[in-house]
C-alpha cells in the first residue's frame, strides 16, 4: 500500500465533508467545541497517584532492642545473625479521604514473651484478640489509655479482645515486660503500608493534594511530614534520625 | 572628743560588718554547702552510674565465660537439634551451673539459666530452678540478643522486684554457630543498697512503678519520694538524671539526685535515687553550736591575735577617751575644786578642749553673774552650788535688816565725823616701822602716789582697795566708794584707832568719801582695827581708783591675814570682820544704808547663823560670803566641814 493512498477520502466522502463543514451547525458546533471540553476535564475525576519512598531509621530504632541495656558487643566469633521476628516501620498517610477500611477481627498471639504480629494496620472498629501462649500471666493495657484499654491480666492460654473504635496509633504493653508490646494503628483511610525490609513503601492510588505523612516504629510515631501528593512525584527520602518521639494527636 | 567619736564609729562599724558578716555569711554557707552536696551527689550519681556499668560488662564477661563451658555447649546444643531427653537435658544443665556457681547468694546471683537456640530455657539456678517445663524466652530483648550473637545487659522489673540481667550467647564447640545462651539475673534490691550505701556513703532508695522497693532509709519516711521524682521526668529524659531536690525526712531535709536504671526497666518507672542528709547551715548559733574543741584549738583559732586585736581597740579606745574626757574632765574638776577653794578666781578655758571648755566659760559666766549679779534674781546660782564645793550646800542667810532702823535701837545709828573717824589716831609717819608690819601677801603698796601718799590700809569694816589684788576688782565701781583723791591733795583720814593694839601708833589713812555716809560705816566704837602700815610719804589719798569695789573673798588669804591681825589671830573674828567689810561696802554700792550697822551686831548675826548652819549640817564652821540680791547686799553662808 501507497502511503498516498491512505489518507486519500473516496469523492464521494469528501463531497459530503465539505458540504459539512460548510453547513451553520458545523460552525455552531465549532463555536461550543471548547467550552465542552472545558466541561468534560472539570466534570471527570482527579487522577490517582503514588507516593513512594523509603524510611531509614537510626541505628538504635534498627537495633531491634527498644530498650537496651548499657552494653551490648559482639560475640566476636559468629556473626550477629538477622532479627528473626522484625518490626518494620509503617507509614501512615493522615488528613486525606479515602474509602473507609473495613472492620476485622485480629488475631496476634503471645509466645516467648513476644508477639507474632508486632504492628496491626486495622479500619476503624476492628477487634484485636490478643491470646497469651505463654506459661506466665501478662498484664496487658494501653498507657495513658487504660479507658480505653484497663490492666487487665491475661492468664495463660486465655484470650482477650480489643476493639478500637477510633482512629489512631495505639500500643498494648505488657506490664512486666514493656518490650512485649502491639502496635495498633486504626486508620481511616486505606493509605497507609508496612515498609520491607529495606525499609521501602509503597502507598498506590492517593489522591493529588496535601497529606500528612507519619512513620510509626517500635511503639511511637517517629518522623511526620507534610506531602503534596501530585503527578509524577519523587520517591520520598524519610531519614529518622532519632528514636524521640514526634507529638502526634 | 573628736578622736573618740571617730574611734567609737569606727568600731560600731566593725562591730556591724561583724554582725552582718555573722548574719549573712551562714547563708551564703549554706547555699555553697548546698551546692557542695549537689555536687557530692552528681558525683555520687556518676559514680554509681559507672558501677551499674561495671557491674554489667563484668557479668557479661561472666556469662560468657559460662557459655563457653564444654558440657554446657554441648548440652544446648543437642536442646537446640531437639536430641536428648529435656529432664535429663535440664539435670545436665542444672548440675553444671552449680558446679561452675556453686553460691549464688554470696554473688547476689537471683537466677541463672541456660537457653537453648530455639529460646527455650533448657536449665536454671536460682528462682525456679525446679521447674521442668521447657518455657520459651526468646523474646526477651536480651536473649533474643545472646541467641543473635550478642552479649548485652537489661534490667528487668517484675513482681515488685528489680533484677539485673547480663546474657551471652553460646557457641557450638566449632564454634561456627550460636546453640544457646546463657542470663543471669542479679539482685537489684536491698543487697545493691546496701553495697552502695556502704561504697559510696549515701543513702540509696530503689524505686519500681512509683514505689519504693528497696532503701537505706526508712521506706515510711519516703512517701514522697516517687512523686518528688515524677515530678522530675522530663528532666531525666533528657538529662538521664535530676539535679539536686530537697526531699522532706522528718524534722530533716535531704538533698536528692534520682537517675533511671537502663533497660525494660526504665519504662516501669525504675529509678535509684542517691540521698544525702542536707546540712542546715541556720544562723550563727547553729554554726557555734556545731564548733569542736579543735576549732577553738591553740594551733587552729588566732587567739594571741584577736585578743591582741580586742586589746588593740580597748586601748586605743581608753586612750582616746583618756586624752578626750577623763583627762580634761579631771583637770575641770581640779580647777572647780580650786575655784572653790579660791585658789583660782575663774577658770581659765582655753586649756579645756571641746566642750569642756564651753562648760568652763559657762561656769566662769555663771560665776560672773553670781559675783556681780547683773542677772535676775531667778537666774543668780549659788557659787557654791554651779562649783560642786565639797561643802554641798550654802545658805543665803536672811537679809539683815536695814541697818538704818536699827541704828537707833542698836547703836548702829550714824556717826558722822567730818574729816574723819573719831577715834582714828593718827599714827606715826613711818608705818613700816610699827610693830604691825604689813602681812606679806598684802604686798607692796600698789598706786602710791608720787607724791607718797600712804595708801588706806585694809582695816577690817572698811573695804580697802589696796588690800586686794587689782586683778580682782571686777566689780563695777561702788557708787559708795572712796573717791580718789589726787596725790598729795588731801592727807589720809587717821583711822579710829586700835583699842587692843593702840601701840600701833599707825597711821591709817581714810579714803574719802563725798557723800559723808561712807565715813558712818566706821562706828567709833568699831573693834580693833589693824591698821595698815603706811608710808609717811604717801599723801594719805586712796591710790586705787574711785569705785572700784573690791569683789571681796571670804578666803582671800591677805584678807584673812589682815583681818587675822585685827582680830588678834582669830580667823573667825578676822572672817566676820572681813565679810563686814564686803557688806558695807557692797550695801554702799546698792545704796542701801550703812546706818546703824555695827560690827557687833554683824557679829552676832553671823555667829546665830553660823551656829544654826553648824547644827543642821553638821559641819565645823561656817563661811560668808557677801553678794547681791534683787539689788541690794545679801549674805551666803557656806558651811564647812574640813
Amino acid at each position: 500500500m501507497n502511503d498516498s493512498h491512505v489518507f486519500r477520502l473516496a469523492p464521494t466522502m469528501r463531497k459530503r465533508f465539505l458540504s459539512y463543514c460548510s453547513s451553520p451547525g458545523f460552525a455552531l458546533r465549532m463555536a461550543a467545541a471548547p467550552a465542552l471540553l472545558s466541561l468534560g476535564l472539570w466534570a471527570a475525576p482527579a487522577q490517582a497517584e503514588s507516593v513512594k519512598g523509603r524510611v531509614t531509621l537510626s541505628e538504635t530504632l534498627e537495633s531491634g532492642r527498644r530498650f537496651p541495656g548499657y552494653w551490648r558487643v559482639e560475640n566476636g566469633a559468629v556473626p550477629i545473625a538477622p532479627l528473626t521476628n522484625p518490626d518494620p516501620p509503617v507509614v501512615v498517610m493522615t488528613d486525606v479521604k479515602g474509602p473507609t477500611p473495613e472492620a476485622k477481627t485480629f488475631s496476634v498471639d503471645i509466645a516467648g514473651f513476644t508477639v507474632n504480629k508486632p504492628t496491626l494496620l486495622v479500619g476503624v472498629s476492628s477487634v484485636v484478640e490478643i491470646r497469651n501462649g505463654d506459661k506466665v500471666p501478662h498484664d496487658l493495657s494501653i498507657p495513658g489509655q487504660e479507658a480505653l484499654m484497663p490492666l487487665e491480666r491475661l492468664a495463660p492460654g486465655t484470650l482477650r479482645r480489643q476493639k478500637f473504635p477510633v482512629p489512631g496509633a495505639y500500643e498494648i504493653r505488657s506490664a512486666q515486660f514493656p518490650h512485649l508490646s502491639i502496635a495498633v494503628i486504626v486508620i481511616d483511610n486505606p493509605f497507609a503500608a508496612a515498609c520491607d525490609a529495606k525499609g521501602n513503601f509503597k502507598l498506590p492510588d492517593m489522591p493529588e493534594g496535601k497529606a500528612t505523612l507519619k512513620v510509626w516504629a517500635h511503639g511511637q510515631v517517629v518522623h511526620e511530614q507534610t506531602v503534596d501528593v501530585q503527578n509524577n512525584m519523587k520517591a520520598l527520602q524519610i531519614d529518622v534520625a532519632s528514636s524521640s518521639p514526634v507529638d502526634s494527636e | 572628743m573628736f578622736l573618740s567619736k571617730i574611734w567609737f564609729i569606727l568600731v560600731a562599724l566593725i562591730a556591724s560588718v561583724a554582725t552582718t558578716v555573722a548574719l549573712v555569711a551562714p547563708r551564703s554557707a549554706s547555699r555553697q554547702l548546698a551546692s557542695a552536696e549537689a555536687q557530692s551527689l552528681d558525683r555520687a550519681q556518676y559514680a554509681a552510674e559507672q558501677q551499674l556499668k561495671n557491674d554489667a560488662i563484668r557479668w557479661i564477661q561472666s556469662v560468657a565465660k559460662l557459655g563457653r563451658d564444654a558440657v554446657i555447649a554441648e548440652t544446648l546444643e543437642n536442646a537446640t537439634r531437639g536430641s536428648g531427653e529435656s529432664s535429663v537435658l535440664n539435670e545436665t544443665i542444672r548440675g553444671r551451673l552449680g558446679s561452675l556457681v556453686p553460691d549464688l547468694d554470696s554473688r547476689g546471683i537471683r537466677v541463672l539459666a541456660a537457653v537453648d537456640g530455639n529460646g527455650r530455657v533448657v536449665g536454671r539456678i536460682g528462682e525456679g530452678e525446679n521447674s521442668r517445663d521447657a518455657e520459651l524466652v526468646s523474646g526477651i530483648e536480651v536473649v533474643a540478643d545472646a541467641l543473635r550473637g550478642y552479649m548485652s545487659d537489661d534490667v528487668w522489673g517484675a513482681n515488685g522486684k528489680l533484677m539485673r540481667v547480663a546474657a551471652a550467647p553460646v557457641l557450638s564447640k566449632t564454634k561456627d554457630r550460636v546453640v544457646g545462651a546463657i542470663y543471669v539475673g542479679l539482685d537489684t534490691g536491698d543487697r545493691m543498697v546496701e553495697l552502695w550505701r556502704k561504697n559510696l556513703g549515701i543513702d540509696v532508695a530503689v524505686l519500681l512503678g512509683g514505689q519504693v522497693v528497696s532503701s537505706s532509709v526508712p521506706q515510711g519516711a519516703l512517701g514522697s519520694l516517687a512523686d518528688r521524682v515524677k515530678e522530675h521526668q522530663e528532666e531525666i529524659k533528657g538529662a538521664h538524671r535530676t539535679k539536686a531536690f530537697t526531699l522532706p525526712h522528718g524534722a530533716d531535709e535531704l538533698l536528692a539526685v534520682a537517675a533511671p536504671f537502663t533497660g525494660q526497666a526504665a519504662a516501669m518507672g525504675a529509678h535509684y535515687v542517691l540521698m544525702l542528709k542536707q546540712t542546715q547551715a541556720g544562723g550563727p548559733i547553729e554554726l557555734l553550736s556545731s564548733t569542736t574543741k579543735e576549732d577553738l584549738g591553740w594551733a587552729v583559732f588566732p587567739w594571741l591575735r584577736l585578743g591582741g586585736a580586742v586589746l588593740a581597740i580597748i586601748g586605743i579606745g581608753l586612750f582616746f577617751q583618756r586624752r578626750e574626757t577623763e583627762k580634761p574632765l579631771k583637770t575641770l574638776r581640779s580647777d572647780v575644786q580650786r575655784l572653790a577653794r579660791g585658789e583660782i578666781q575663774k577658770l581659765d578655758d582655753h586649756q579645756y578642749p571641746g566642750r569642756f571648755g564651753a562648760i568652763a566659760r559657762d561656769v566662769n559666766a555663771a560665776l560672773e553673774r553670781f559675783l556681780h549679779g547683773d542677772g535676775a534674781g531667778d537666774q543668780r546660782k549659788d557659787l557654791s552650788s554651779i562649783l560642786g564645793d565639797k561643802g554641798g550646800r550654802s545658805v543665803d542667810l536672811p537679809a539683815l535688816p536695814p541697818l538704818g532702823s536699827q541704828a537707833s535701837t542698836g547703836g548702829f545709828g550714824p556717826q558722822k565725823t567730818p574729816g574723819g573717824l573719831s577715834g582714828l589716831t593718827p599714827g606715826p609717819s613711818g608705818f613700816s616701822n610699827g610693830p604691825y608690819a604689813p602681812a606679806p601677801n598684802f604686798g607692796p603698796p600698789q598706786g602710791a602716789a608720787p607724791g607718797g601718799l600712804a595708801r588706806p590700809a585694809p582695816s577690817g569694816p572698811m573695804p580697802i582697795p589696796g588690800a586686794f589684788p587689782s586683778a580682782r576688782l571686777s566689780s563695777p565701781p561702788m557708787p559708795g566708794a572712796p573717791s580718789q583723791t589726787p596725790a598729795g591733795s588731801r592727807p589720809m583720814a587717821p583711822l579710829p584707832a586700835i583699842p587692843s593694839a593702840p601701840q600701833f601708833g599707825v597711821y591709817q589713812p581714810r579714803p574719802a568719801n563725798p557723800t559723808g555716809d561712807y565715813a558712818a560705816s566706821y562706828p567709833q566704837d568699831a573693834t580693833p582695827t589693824p591698821t595698815m602700815p603706811m608710808s609717811t610719804a604717801s599723801t594719805g589719798t586712796m591710790p586705787v581708783a574711785r569705785g572700784a569695789v573690791p569683789s571681796v573673798h571670804a578666803d582671800d588669804s591677805s584678807t584673812a591675814n589682815m583681818n587675822n591681825a585685827q582680830s588678834g589671830g582669830d580667823p573667825e573674828e578676822a572672817h566676820i570682820r572681813q565679810v563686814f567689810a564686803e557688806y558695807m561696802a557692797v550695801r554702799a554700792q546698792t545704796g542701801e544704808s550703812t546706818k546703824g550697822l555695827t560690827i557687833d551686831k554683824f557679829r552676832e548675826r553671823l555667829n546665830e547663823n553660823r551656829k544654826a548652819i553648824v547644827a543642821k549640817y553638821n559641819c565645823r564652821s561656817a563661811r560668808f560670803a557677801v553678794y547681791v540680791k534683787d539689788g541690794k547686799a545679801a549674805i551666803r553662808a557656806t558651811p564647812v566641814k574640813d
